[in-house]
């Protein structure tokens, strides 16, 4: 299981990430992660209903409602082009803290 | 747009609702439609484990983060946290009932005085603004330019004037004159009445308001023997037929016939004009056509500006018309003063309109003002000196959180609450007193509580004692330290008790400034009423020479000297109140022809010296022979200074046509107000032009006047008996003064009864504070004289320092307001004095007395208590 803090700590990216690939809404978003974690990332309850909101109010997504069939309309979300630049950015620090991560495991094996 | 499927399964309502209440509204649609679509999902396999499931979810986001914002729900903890300040303010105000009784009688009596003074300034102030078009409603008056330089004004209009507006001033809507008030006889069959009204002309109805209730406003004056009355009078005269007293003939002082033309509404009491008929003034002036020569001034005159017309072109223009028209003779310049601003403003010094009725209306808002500062700081020195039975309080309720701001609330709250218990009362108070109030000041002041103003008055001062009152222990109470608050010492600092000093030193300082004041206004009352005027004013009767009593001085001379309490008659043109008559034509001996001198006349009958008692300085007196005296003038001493002669007696003196010798001066007597120097005065012998008789009595003044009115019936029995005392008239020019002295001398009564009140209460609290100290000095062998000293010494020297403040000022003050008399009581240090060992007298009392109780208590029964 990951722990809270790197799962909060990673919401960002993961979020944007998630929404670069298609409009989503809460839920869904949720569900997505849990997939692609194989249920190792959890969020708790109302975890990331401040974060879409946050995301929205910095113009990094907006929302939009969409009626789905035999349901009620679902507020979606959807990425900006602001969003997309800050994904980049957020990609490219976790890209790096990755980089020094397995610098520092490759460390370790040869030492070992 | 949103649309249910009654296929879906839906989740429990009432935690919707529970969700959407506590839930953030800005992720409210997000946490809402996640929810619903679990919960869709879960009802497939079980619907009740979803709603539990739902249930739970719902439950587990009742938290920090999802929760709407504090924020949101503040007015409605505002509004609780102010309920609760009234309940704590109540709860307290109950459980301190002799404090809440201090208090609240103390805002009482300050408001109610506040409110009777405001309704009486209020009442003040609004009259003579109701006619229609008083914003552009003027009063002509005319600027005498003596020879000495002095400016006296007088609203005695040159009639013509009235013409020469109408036709040459296309800015005059309407022009109208005026005469002076007068009483006539007024007979309808068998009815017959005295009435007081006046002549006016034509357009007399639109230049003012006076509503008409039968007849047309625009002709009722038209005709020369017509009249209009009041709707009082025709009720008088035609019982209920009144509606129809129309086209009614009313025949007046026993003579003419007067068709009514119109009735008119009574004039209200915000009216500086009552009168109950409007005589049209033609019928005056077609019997006395000197008033229409531009050298005499017969009436007031009147006009209406039309709308949008600048009014200091008018006045530009208007100044020299008379001048214009008398060749400058005389330079009498035209001055125009807005109607509704003369009855505060009628006094004139040199030409300027100066007061008048205003400075009563100032005096009495400071006293109103003062009265209301004083009981709210009762307020706040009682609130201040309870601190230290407050401080834990506080001190618990910021050891809980409790903001500044909040605890500044709470004590509003609790000020605002005791103003608005304290008004209500107040209301109560001034309800019940009116009637008193209004015989006191000769109105007719009521509570009109449909009226909106005054309800927002009401409002309005409430909140403002609230907030005065509350302002200081608000402030310093809320800024205690929370530690020292919770030890409940240290509280009374040095800067909390010299404020408290401090704000009862101002209110024995208001006090003694009102005391004082006091004293000097009755004082000089005092000083009018008894001073001596230059003749004997007591016991005289003036009868009015009216119907058949007219041109018969000798047989009612002679009746009336019969009567044994008759001591002297005499007759004369008016009364020495008014004369009636003045000109500025007189010549005498080496008079500059270029100087004017407006100098009053009086014609007398013979025993005129005599039954006033009017001392001659030199000459003789008239010898009581028509062909002799009628050239013969005798003058007052202030004409006889004017004149410049050491010796006046044998130089010429001509008076309207009239050329003789000046044969005595005689000792200046007052004519008018004390506030105005005496006048200068030509006493001429001419028994055919007097109206008023003067009979001096000796022993029972009701035997005299019922043999004074038989004889007077027996010569004239169409016409009722009317007489007045000489000293009665006198009295009656100085009623306002009256008036307003009483209101001065028992506003300040409650200025000291407020500001002993607030002494007692901090006596009281300082007594309890020090309850152990006394019992132990007690124990240790203390004398209970020594104990009162000691506390009552700090107030004695506040009430001290408040002296050395007050007198000065009021002093000051006081010399400001004699200067305005003409004749006035002199200054002198007793009245300070005086007011201060009052002051002095009563707070020594009543702190004296309080420290007594403090200081024979048993110190058993104070040192046990721990």
């Amino acid at each position: 299981m990951i722990s809270k803090n790197l799962t909060a700590a990673s919401t960002r990216a993961i979020i944007l990430g998630i929404l670069k690939q298609g409009n989503s809404y809460g839920y869904l978003i949720i569900k997505k992660i849990r997939e692609l974690s194989d249920g190792k990332m959890q969020y708790s309850d109302g975890m990331l209903y401040p974060v879409l909101h946050r995301l929205e109010k910095e113009g990094l997504i907006k929302s939009f409602w969409k009626m789905e069939k035999e349901s009620k309309p679902r507020k979606y979300y959807e990425i900006t082009a602001k969003g997309k630049k800050a994904l980049a950015a957020e990609q490219e620090q976790w890209d790096q803290v990755n980089a020094v991560l397995q610098a520092i495991w490759q460390l370790r094996s040869t030492q070992a | 747009m949103k649309k249910d499927n009654v296929n879906t399964p839906q989740p429990p309502q009432i935690l919707l609702k529970f969700l959407r209440w506590f839930c953030d509204p800005k992720l409210v649609e997000d946490v809402e439609g996640d929810l619903t679509e679990l919960h869709q999902t879960r009802a497939a396999s079980s619907k009740r484990k979803a709603d539990w499931m739902f249930a739970r979810d719902v439950i587990l986001l009742f938290r920090p983060g999802i929760i709407r914002n504090l924020q949101f729900s503040a007015p409605f903890i505002r509004v609780y946290m102010l309920f609760y300040h009234f309940k704590t303010a109540l709860r307290l105000a109950t459980r301190h009932k002799g404090y809440t009784l201090m208090n609240v009688s103390g805002l009482t009596v300050g408001l109610a005085s506040c409110l009777l003074i405001l309704m009486w300034v209020n009442d003040e102030i609004s009259v003579d603004k109701f006619h229609e078009k008083s914003d552009r409603l003027y009063q002509v008056f005319r600027d005498m330019i003596q020879a000495s330089g002095d400016i006296e004004t007088t609203e005695a209009i040159p009639q013509p004037l009235e013409l020469e507006l109408k036709n040459s001033y296309p800015e005059v809507e309407h022009v109208c004159i005026l005469g002076w008030e007068m009483e006539l006889l007024f007979r309808s069959g068998d009815n017959t009445l005295y009435e007081k009204g006046r002549y006016a002309s034509a357009d007399f109805f639109q230049v003012f308001s006076f509503p008409f209730l039968a007849g047309d406003p625009a002709t009722s004056l038209t005709d020369v023997h017509s009249v209009a009355i009041s709707r009082r009078l025709a009720e008088k005269l035609f019982d209920d037929a009144w509606p129809e007293a129309v086209g009614k003939p009313i025949r007046i002082n026993e003579g003419q016939e007067f068709k009514v033309t119109g009735v008119f509404e009574n004039p209200p009491v915000t009216s500086s004009l009552d009168f109950d008929f409007i005589l049209p003034a033609q019928e005056f002036i077609q019997r006395n056509p000197w008033v229409e020569s531009w050298f005499n001034g017969g009436f007031r005159m009147y006009l209406t500006l039309k709308e949008d017309v600048d009014v200091n072109a008018v006045k530009t223009r208007i100044h020299q018309e008379v001048n214009k028209h008398t060749d400058y003779a005389a330079d009498e310049p035209i001055y125009l003063q807005r109607f509704a601003d003369h009855y505060l403003y009628s006094d004139f010094q040199q030409g300027v309109a100066s007061g008048g009725r205003i400075q009563y209306v100032r005096i009495l808002l400071v006293i109103a003002f003062f009265v209301l500062v004083i009981a709210c700081i009762n307020f706040m020195n009682l609130a201040t000196a309870r601190t230290s039975t407050r401080a834990r309080e506080i001190g618990v309720k910021k050891v809980m959180g409790a903001q500044r701001a909040s605890l500044r609330i709470q004590f509003f709250a609790e000020s605002l609450l005791h103003a608005f218990v304290s008004m209500v009362l107040a209301l109560l108070v001034v309800y019940l007193s009116l009637p008193y109030f209004n015989a006191l000041t000769g109105k007719m002041l009521r509570f009109d509580f449909t009226d909106q103003k005054l309800w927002m008055g009401l409002m309005g001062i409430t909140i403002v004692t609230g907030l005065l009152s509350g302002s200081y222990p608000a402030l310093l109470l809320s800024s205690f330290k929370t530690i020292s608050s919770l030890k409940g010492t240290g509280q009374q600092d040095l800067g909390a008790t010299s404020m408290r000093h401090g704000l009862a030193t101002f209110q024995f300082a208001l006090s003694i400034f009102l005391i004082s004041g006091t004293m000097v206004v009755a004082a000089q009352m005092d000083y009018i009423f008894n001073k001596d005027v230059g003749l004997d004013k007591r016991n005289v009767i003036m009868v009015p020479l009216e119907g058949d009593l007219f041109g018969k001085n000798v047989v009612y001379g002679t009746a009336l000297k019969k009567i044994p309490e008759v001591k002297d008659v005499t007759f004369t043109s008016g009364n020495p109140l008014s004369f009636g008559s003045s000109t500025s034509e007189a010549k005498w001996e080496g008079k500059n022809p270029g100087d004017v001198v407006e100098i009053n006349v009086l014609s007398v009958d013979s025993d005129f010296l005599q039954t006033l008692d009017i001392d001659l300085v030199t000459g003789e007196d008239f010898v009581d022979n028509f062909k002799t005296d009628s050239t013969r003038f005798l003058i007052n001493e202030v004409l006889a200074g004017i004149m410049g002669f050491t010796d006046p007696v044998g130089k010429r003196l001509s008076v309207w046509g009239t050329d003789g010798v000046i044969h005595g001066v005689v000792r200046n007597f007052h004519m008018s107000s004390l506030y105005d120097p005496i006048q200068p005065l030509i006493i001429r012998f001419n028994p055919r032009s007097t109206g008023s008789a003067f009979i001096r009595i000796q022993g029972s003044a009701q035997d005299a006047i019922a043999r004074i009115e038989a004889a007077t019936r027996e010569l004239n029995p169409a016409f009722p008996f009317r007489y007045s005392f000489l000293d009665h008239e006198y009295a009656s020019r100085y009623e306002r003064e009256k008036a307003v002295s009483s209101l001065v001398d028992i506003f300040a009564i409650v200025s000291i009864f407020l500001s002993c009140l607030g002494l007692l209460g901090l006596s009281s609290y300082s007594a309890d504070q020090r309850s152990k100290e006394i019992g132990i000095r007690k124990v240790l062998g203390a004398r209970v004289s020594g104990l009162i000293l000691l506390l009552s010494r700090s107030y004695a020297r506040l009430i001290l320092v408040a002296f050395v403040f007050a007198a000065p000022v009021s002093y000051f003050y006081m010399q400001h307001w004699l200067n305005t008399f003409a004749y006035r009581t002199d200054l002198n240090a007793f009245y300070f004095v005086a007011s201060g060992l009052l002051t002095f007298a009563l707070g020594a009392f009543t702190v004296g007395l309080r420290s007594y109780q403090a200081a024979t208590a048993n110190p058993v029964k104070t040192l046990k208590e721990e």
